[in-house]
């Protein structure tokens, strides 16, 4: 359930991204879509298996808009990271070899 | 003159198709490995953008694995073997290559292959077969 609707909120931000334009208020809409990301990654970490393409997308989509400052950039970069980190903090749910032994074992049979 | 001309156009018409290859290449997701010490930021762009791709897909893959309670033979261990160091590799890779792209610098062709190699190992791998419900 809360991956839903952490995905529908970033839908609405891809979605808005496009449409930003080159006007003054793109500035601050910007900023806006970095803080809202910032305040949601709790949850987009936890939920990140779910919404990490979204998320990346959104990055993405803004790095490449043109329109963001150096600041906003380093910001992006950030967030980028910690999704990254969050993935790899995932990967041994799904590592043959994890130290824990294979995650899929118990259901193999 | 009229063999000449002809060569010509035929020469022309081969440059052509070798380019058309390239960018059939290209589109098919065909990456080839550089045999040159340095590749161009660009080429390295297009395969940078494939293995974002290709993460992304994987990043399903793993989450259809867990919540499907690793169906086989998709979520076989050999397969989350192949994918995990694939995007390994291809994430120190990638992290590589972030910057001279950005810079618009030639990219080292060790790092270069190295992502083309993880790319071509998850092109291979089930991810595409995996569908999360």
């Amino acid at each position: 359930m809360a991956s839903e609707a952490i995905l529908a909120v970033l839908a609405i931000i891809e979605q808005i991204i496009p449409l930003l334009g080159t006007s003054a208020a793109t500035a601050s809409m910007i900023v806006n879509i970095i803080n809202a990301l910032t305040q949601l990654l709790p949850f987009i970490v936890n939920e990140v298996s779910t919404v990490y393409t979204s998320v990346k997308n959104i990055i993405s989509l803004l790095q490449n808009s043109g329109q963001v400052t150096a600041e906003q950039t380093a910001a992006l970069q950030q967030l980028d990271a910690q999704v990254d980190a969050a993935w790899a903090a995932v990967l041994p749910q799904i590592d043959p070899d994890a130290a824990g032994g294979d995650p899929g074992a118990a259901h193999a049979s | 003159m009229r063999k000449l001309i002809i060569c010509a156009i035929a020469a022309a018409a081969l440059a052509g198709c070798a380019k058309l290859q390239t960018a059939l290449d290209e589109i098919k997701g065909v990456y080839t490995y550089a045999t040159t010490a340095t590749v161009t930021s660009g080429q390295a762009g297009i395969v940078a953008n494939a293995y974002d791709a290709l993460k992304g897909t994987a990043v399903n893959y793993g989450h259809y694995c867990v919540t499907q309670k690793f169906p086989q033979p998709v979520c076989s261990a050999s397969n989350r073997r192949a994918v995990i160091k694939a995007i390994r590799a291809g994430d120190a890779a990638r992290a590589q290559i972030e910057a001279p792209i950005t810079a618009g610098q030639p990219v080292a062709a060790t790092v270069y292959n190295t992502l083309v190699a993880a790319v071509q190992q998850l092109q291979a791998a089930p991810i595409n077969t995996a569908k999360v419900q």
